[in-house]
């Protein structure tokens, strides 16, 4: 008794919030040490996005536009490792592009030096990967009606003319689909009202789980797949069977959530004690 | 204003009229707004420059010293990027090393705030906020794991205001906000909208 008494002093002593970020450190080492390996349920968006991708007949080139900064990487790396995977598994051409980020570029090289070459094949052949360039929804347009004017270049500065994969690439007509990745707002809406509505052309997207439900609506008329952010990797791994970084994750944020609902909880209940005794 | 008003004009006669004169200049104007665009970050730069130029010259008190490290650092990039692009090793080396861990212990950090802010704002005073919060509660439930895991009904219920209130509501706001585009485009078109200008 005496023992309990101490424990609740010295939590009234350190505060509340304090103690919660103490469990919630104890509770993510706990589960990084002894994984609790729940099933990660599929989701019928993801499912969506799989299916797409598995029904590509492959051969053709696909637009991936991949938006992903520093503070999302840890959270969009496993996702996009595993679809660029999964996509040249179906033997698609890409061609990466970004007119939103200016950190995506060097994000994206190093998850593709992640790949084998045996997968992803031949730069220039099999893959492109394009630098920044500025102008956001207006340059998605450009590239929408004339991919060779808004990049006449590579990341490397190799001209369109030399580069094999490019010679049946010059407006949004020659991509088979968009591929959009990452995890900035403005950029996936822009997306949606530029690819689909003015080039018609299917669009699948992997967003941040934040974005996720903001894109619901676009589901699945505009967008054809949709993946919410580590969970939404997490099964995507799953369903290509290829466990990876995310599926680690999962654990963590089954962690956070009964952390979160354990400080709602005991929010709500100091305040009603806290009344009572006014 | 002129210039907007052409640019509108020309855009808005491209989706409406498709006459090919009017297509191709489109299609110039668009391109032309990366160019427009990567002034701006030349102007960015050009001013984030001079700012902290000027701390370091007036050493004003606990700024300058991080002025001078974001200056350093700025040419370093720079310097670094044009000597090996973007994707050489040591622009990855560093980049991998410094900006992405720096980024993502601030990510890290985010998660007590959120804990932190969650004990101390979601209180459940009236419906509209015990609705928040149940709607919180289902739906962290359908996303980790471990909801499922102790029932099936946290996903049905988490994917129902999902899929029912969530997408009504937002586009509701989707609906609001390009009824708001077509006026602030009609404004603009008509030059009545000058808030641009800074007017």
């Amino acid at each position: 008794m005496t023992q309990e008494n101490n424990i609740v002093q010295k939590i009234r002593k350190i505060g509340a919030p304090k103690t919660l970020c103490i469990v919630l450190i104890i509770m993510v080492a706990g589960l990084k040490l002894y994984p609790m390996g729940l099933p990660v349920p599929i989701s019928s968006t993801t499912q969506s996005f799989y299916d797409f991708v598995e029904d590509f007949e492959g051969g053709q080139v696909v637009a991936v536009q991949c938006l992903i900064n520093s503070m999302v990487y840890a959270e969009a790396k496993g996702g996009i490792k595993t679809i660029i995977e999964h996509l040249f598994s179906k033997d698609a051409k890409l061609v990466f592009f970004n007119v939103y980020l200016p950190e995506s570029p060097p994000i994206l090289n190093t998850i593709l030096n992640t790949i084998s070459d045996e997968i992803k094949g031949t730069y220039g052949e099999d893959y492109v990967v394009y630098g920044y360039i500025s102008g956001e929804e207006a340059s998605l347009t450009a590239i929408g009606n004339s991919f060779w004017d808004a990049f006449p270049a590579d990341q490397y500065g190799t001209p369109n003319n030399n580069l094999p994969i490019m010679q049946d690439v010059h407006s949004s007509k020659d991509f088979s689909f968009i591929v959009s990745m990452g995890c900035w707002f403005p950029a996936s809406e822009a997306s949606v009202r530029q690819w689909v509505q003015t080039f018609n052309k299917p669009l699948i997207m992997l967003v941040d789980a934040a974005q996720y439900m903001a894109l619901q609506p676009y589901y699945p008329d505009q967008i054809k797949g949709l993946i919410s952010g580590v969970t939404g990797s997490a099964q995507y791994e799953l369903l290509t069977n290829k466990p990876g970084i995310s599926i680690s994750f999962t654990d963590a944020i089954s962690g956070m959530a009964i952390i979160l609902i354990i400080a709602i909880a005991f929010g709500n209940i100091y305040d009603t004690i806290k009344k009572k005794e006014v | 204003m002129i210039v907007t008003i052409g640019v509108v004009a020309v855009l808005f006669l491209e989706y409406y009229t498709g006459i090919t004169i009017i297509n191709n200049l489109a299609k110039e104007v668009t391109l032309w707004s990366t160019i427009v665009g990567l002034f701006g970050i030349l102007v960015g730069a050009f001013s984030l420059i001079l700012l902290n130029a000027r701390y370091i010259e007036r050493k004003t008190p606990g700024r300058w010293i991080y002025a001078l490290i974001m200056l350093v650092t700025f040419a370093g990039y720079i310097i670094l990027g044009l000597y090996d692009t973007t994707s050489g090793p040591t622009y990855l080396l560093l980049f991998n090393n410094i900006n992405i861990q720096l980024q993502n212990a601030m990510m890290g950090v985010l998660g007590f705030y959120f804990i932190i802010g969650a004990y101390r704002a979601l209180k459940f005073r009236n419906i509209e906020s015990a609705a928040f919060g149940l709607s919180l509660f289902f739906i962290l439930l359908m996303i980790a794991p471990i909801g499922p895991a102790i029932w099936t009904g946290f996903s049905d219920i988490g994917n129902w205001i999902q899929m029912v209130p969530n997408k009504a509501a937002i586009r509701g706001i989707l609906i609001c906000v390009a009824l708001g585009t077509i006026i602030l485009a009609y404004r603009t078109l008509l030059g009545r909208e000058k808030s641009y200008l800074g007017g």
